[in-house]
Parts: C-alpha cells; sequence; structure tokens
C-alpha cells in the first residue's frame, strides 16, 4: 500500500476524529476516559483550521480567542467541514501539554511539554529520556482516543453518533 | 529545537521488519559508516547528509554509548547545503567563456568546451560557498518498533527515512490516521476500513 499516495482519500479518517474529539469535549466538558491512559483532560486551545475534501470552498483559518465557541467554526460546521488541524490543551495529573494535531498526517507541532530540569552531571540521556517518556505521554492519549474513535466509527450506533454530532452542529450554529 | 530542548515537533513512523537481537553490533558499523562527513576541498557534492551526536553536531566520532539511550537509539540527521546562485555562475561563465575564446583565437566553443568551464567555475564557486547547516533528531524505540523524526516537512522526511533505511535495513512507514486505524483494528481487519465512507455532520435540513 502506498500511504502517501492515498493520503488524500484517506484523510477523512483524521478530519472526522478531530471533528469527533471536538464534539466529545464540548459535549463532556473535557474530562476523558482515554483508553490504556485513564483520566485526561483535553481542551480547545486558540487554533483550528475547518475545511472540507468534498468542495472547493476555503478553508477557515481561526486564530485567537475562544475559537471553538465562535460564529464562523460553528458556521463552517454548519456548511459540512470538518477539523483539518487543532491546537489542544491537554491535563493528565500535574502535567499539562500544549499540541497542534494535523488530521491529513497526524504530525505534532508546536507540542508544549512539561519543564524538565537539565541533568545535573552535564549528561544529555537523562533529559532525552524524560522528554520522550513526556512525548509518548501525549502520544498514547492520541492513539488511545484514536482506538476509540476508530471502534465507535466501525461499531452499529454509529449513525446515532452522527445524529448526536448533527444535532451539537445544529445547537452550536443556533447559538 | 528538538529532543533536548524547546518546543516541538514530529511526524511518527513505524519501523517495518523484524530486528536482530543482536542490533548493537550491527548498528554501530552501520552509524559509523553513515555518519556525517564534512564538504572536503575537492568535493562537487552540493549536500552532505549523515549521522551525528544529538548533544553536538561537530564532535566527530559516533561510538555507541552516544546515541544508545536506554532502548532507544537518539541520533541527528545532519543536512549541509551549498548551492552556487544559478544567476551568477552564469555570468561567471560568460566571462570565463569570453577568456577561452581569446586565448583560443576562435569566436565559438564547442559544446564539450562549454560543459569544462561550467564544470570549473562551478567547482571554484562552490569552494567559495559557506553552507547553510540542519539537524533533524531522530528516536528510534526498539520496543515500540516507532521512529520520531523532528520535522514535518516532506522533503527533510525524505532525506531522513533514506539514510535511516540506507544504515538499519528497515523501511519506515508513516504512521497517518489510516495506518493507525490498521493498527487499531488489525490487519486481518483492515477490509472493514475500506468500506467506510465520510460521514456528514450537517444538520438534517440543511441544503
Amino acid at each position: 500500500m502506498d500511504v502517501l499516495k492515498n493520503l488524500e482519500e484517506k484523510a477523512f479518517w483524521g478530519h472526522e476524529f478531530l471533528t469527533w474529539l471536538w464534539y466529545r469535549i464540548e459535549t463532556g466538558d473535557g474530562d476523558l476516559d482515554v483508553p490504556g491512559v485513564g483520566a485526561v483532560t483535553l481542551w480547545v486551545e486558540d487554533r483550528m483550521t475547518l475545511g472540507s475534501l468534498d468542495t472547493e470552498s476555503k478553508e477557515n483559518i481561526l486564530r485567537n480567542g475562544e475559537v471553538a465557541r465562535s460564529a464562523e467554526a460553528a458556521a463552517a460546521l454548519a456548511v459540512g467541514k470538518k477539523v483539518l488541524s487543532v491546537r489542544l490543551g491537554l491535563a493528565r495529573g500535574d502535567r499539562e501539554y500544549g499540541l497542534t494535531l494535523s488530521g491529513d498526517t497526524f504530525d505534532l507541532a508546536s507540542v508544549r511539554l512539561p519543564k524538565v530540569e537539565p541533568d545535573e552531571d552535564g549528561e544529555w540521556h537523562g533529559t532525552a529520556l524524560v522528554r520522550y517518556g513526556l512525548l509518548r505521554e501525549v502520544l498514547d492519549v492520541v492513539d488511545g482516543l484514536f482506538g476509540a474513535f476508530v471502534a465507535a466509527r466501525l461499531s452499529a450506533e454509529w449513525p446515532q453518533t452522527v445524529a448526536a454530532m448533527s444535532r451539537w452542529v445544529a445547537t452550536k450554529e443556533g447559538g | 529545537m528538538g529532543l533536548l530542548s524547546g518546543a516541538v515537533r514530529f511526524r511518527r513512523y513505524q519501523v517495518l521488519g523484524a530486528v536482530d537481537p543482536d542490533a548493537m553490533e550491527r548498528f554501530a558499523d552501520a552509524v559509523e559508516h553513515n555518519a556525517f562527513e564534512e564538504f572536503r576541498p575537492d568535493d562537487e557534492r552540493e549536500q552532505a547528509v549523515g549521522w551525528v551526536g544529538t548533544d553536538d553536531w561537530f564532535e566527530p566520532g559516533l561510538p555507541s554509548d552516544r546515541w544508545w539511550v536506554g532502548r532507544t537509539v537518539c541520533l541527528t540527521v545532519r543536512v549541509d547545503t551549498r548551492r552556487v546562485p544559478a544567476h551568477y555562475l552564469k555570468l561567471q561563465c560568460r566571462k570565463t567563456e569570453a577568456e577561452w575564446r581569446l586565448k583560443a583565437g576562435r569566436e565559438d566553443l564547442t559544446r564539450a568546451e562549454r560543459d569544462e568551464i561550467r564544470a570549473i567555475v562551478h567547482r571554484r564557486l562552490l569552494e567559495r560557498v559557506i553552507p547553510s547547516c540542519q539537524g533533524v533528531d531522530v528516536v528510534w524505540d526498539l520496543d515500540r518498533r516507532e521512529v520520531l523524526v523532528w520535522s514535518t516537512a516532506e522533503r527533510m522526511n525524505e532525506t531522513v527515512r533514506a539514510l535511516f533505511e540506507r544504515t538499519f535495513g528497515s523501511r519506515l512507514r508513516p504512521l497517518f490516521p489510516y495506518v493507525l486505524a490498521v493498527r487499531a483494528v488489525g490487519d486481518d481487519r483492515a477490509e472493514l476500513l475500506d468500506r467506510v465512507v465520510p460521514a456528514s455532520f450537517r444538520p438534517e435540513g440543511d441544503a
């Protein structure tokens, strides 16, 4: 399978996931139980891009402020656009992260990690392992959430989820 | 900015194929063999690519204790690029061709002569170019068989994939959403995913 070649065709998996995640965050106060990880809190930060693979309409690039609650975001959802990328905040225990997740590739950008004190002996291996461990925590959360989305997407209850998400979109539009 | 400090951006890969238990010894040779080599004075390369230590890109030598960290391989791909500005090269070639014509006492130069002049001028100018230097950290988690590449630029990722595959003999598959979906359901159920078509979340009744 040529993954790069099929990227555009299969990109909807990432876009639907990010849209579903936004819905889950807003309808559950951001407290999520992530399979394999446990309880985390997620929130949408100050950046989001919405668009559509089906139409030639322009992307909506939203920056600054409460983008998730903006009228532009609601209007974009209402015409069938999905989330192409989003900046998220993540808290697990006393650790807080920030990350921008691309729906096309799942590339992570501008990842903000908790501060790691440098090794006292000037060695760097400890710093590398601790920072890598923190990144793994972020990846485990993304993987756990995406696994839950895939299970929901393939389940018999998916039509009900779509209906609930459509009502959520209608509420946002009206609200 | 990368593994050791600052904000982070990366692309994630799955390492295809099994890794030998005696990987350490084999990797040590392979990493040394593919270590970064500085441009030499007579070097005609426009780009130099190779492994360097994540802690110090300019310190030579890559013994395994510099990059074998826990159960991970931590290395940096250094990419030095030097390019002669095309317009300046053209002007210098024109100037040198004029000198050759004068010396040869002819109006025209052959195609071979013009090619030779271009190569000479290009080599001479290349020596004067200060290369740009980029580094991209790479972490290979052997237990998870995953690699993180500290760049999301496709061209840089291509360079990293090629060096990784040349060094370790294993291919890298980007962990894009569909690939992760296949991993979540298992290869034997992957065909289920191919039946899925995009959903619409537009409110019912909207045109």
